[in-house]
């Protein structure tokens, strides 16, 4: 099927799915499941995680939206995100019980990476992150690996969390440039 | 190919959204309509999916330990939390360390320890010996900190022969230029 984006909207592809069609289903699941996935990675930090919401999320949404469930169809991207908020809610509810499970294999587990990270140009990447100066070298590491907020990584450099706001801005503004070739 | 956006979200808006950033009373409903954006729209996901990878990227070299940096203990907690293995040398103002890399680490920084109160800015400078010198300007630290923290980049270490090198820590405060320490780090390749 050729890509429709440009074409078909994503109101226009749920009506379809409600009346029944199936490569509209198919084209509307492409669209939407990265954008869940992002959801999950931003509210559980845990790729695997985020993946098993895309279903969770996907699965319901299509269901009800076939079953005539979703009352406005025009807003089923609400729709969506409703969804995710409650099986995020969920998800939370039993996060102590899978940090016990991890906690008990995390020897057992391989890190998990993104496919993204797989063609990101990790070579360019070094030569970009080298060329930051230290300050936002640290404040970039800081907030991607220690998933540190402003204000905890500004306490750690003498810096107000404003400021570590700032820097990181400027910071993943010529990361992104760097990395983009300009 | 993916519908341009018309309204899309600004680089900022995106990168304070994914790092949870609460900065006024109503981000709770600006985070609410960012993400209703991001749900309607193909083409600000697909930044932030870029903004993702790059974050993917940056802990996948963390890890390896192919960026030279300044780090925290916050970091180091992350390292341990990830189960790399550390390797550090904690050096006192004018002490001197003997150090290595084996095959085994993933990680290699030197903890250099010294007084910053009252430092406005804090350089560092390595005195290699041949003669030359390296020099990195306006470290970041904090002026209540007792260290300030170096990793290395271990691929480059690895390479090394045997080499000695002086570093120094230079704070810049209201009176001038002072010398907060000097430290020496011995360094022999590891041997199997």
């Amino acid at each position: 099927m050729e890509p429709v984006a440009e074409l078909v909207s994503d109101i226009e592809l749920a009506r379809q799915v409600a009346a029944g069609q199936s490569d509209a289903e198919a084209e509307l699941y492409r669209r939407l499941a990265p954008r869940v996935r992002l959801y999950g990675l931003r509210h559980l930090r845990d790729p695997a995680a985020a993946d098993d919401l895309v279903q969770d999320v996907l699965l319901t949404a299509f269901d009800s939206l076939r079953a005539g469930k979703v009352r406005d169809v025009e807003q089923f991207a609400s729709f969506v995100l409703g969804t995710c908020r409650r099986v995020v809610a969920s998800v939370r509810r039993t996060a102590e019980r899978r940090r016990r499970l991890l906690e008990r294999h995390r020897a057992d587990l391989v890190p998990a990476e993104s496919p993204q990270a797989a063609i990101l140009d990790l070579a360019r990447l070094t030569r970009c992150l080298s060329r930051l100066n230290e300050r936002h070298r640290t404040v970039v590491v800081l907030s991607f690996c220690a998933e540190r907020s402003a204000e905890e990584i500004g306490s750690e450099l003498g810096l107000s969390a404003v400021n570590v706001r700032v820097q990181r801005h400027r910071a993943l503004a010529r990361l992104r440039q760097c990395m983009e070739g300009s | 190919m993916i519908a341009r956006c018309e309204r899309p979200l600004e680089w900022g808006v995106l990168i304070d959204y994914w790092f949870g950033e609460a900065i006024a009373p109503d981000d709770a409903s600006r985070n609410e309509r960012v993400e209703e954006h991001l749900l309607c729209c193909g083409s600000c996901s697909q930044r932030l999916q870029d903004l993702v990878a790059l974050g993917d990227g940056v802990r996948r070299l963390a890890r390896e330990g192919a960026i030279a940096m300044v780090v925290t203990r916050s970091f180091l907690e992350w390292a341990a939390r990830e189960g790399l293995r550390v390797r550090e040398y904690r050096v006192q103002p004018g002490g001197r360390a003997a150090c290595t890399i084996r095959p085994e680490d993933d990680l290699l920084v030197g903890r250099l320890q010294g007084r910053f109160s009252g430092a406005s800015r804090l350089d560092v400078v390595w005195h290699l010996e041949n003669g030359s010198e390296h020099r990195i300007d306006d470290l970041p630290f904090s002026p209540d900190a007792d260290e300030v923290i170096l990793a290395q980049k271990t691929s480059e270490m690895r390479m090394i022969g045997a080499e000695t090198w002086t570093v120094r820590l230079i704070a810049r405060d209201a009176g001038g230029e002072r010398l907060v320490g000097e430290y020496t780090f011995a360094h022999s390749p590891h041997r199997l």
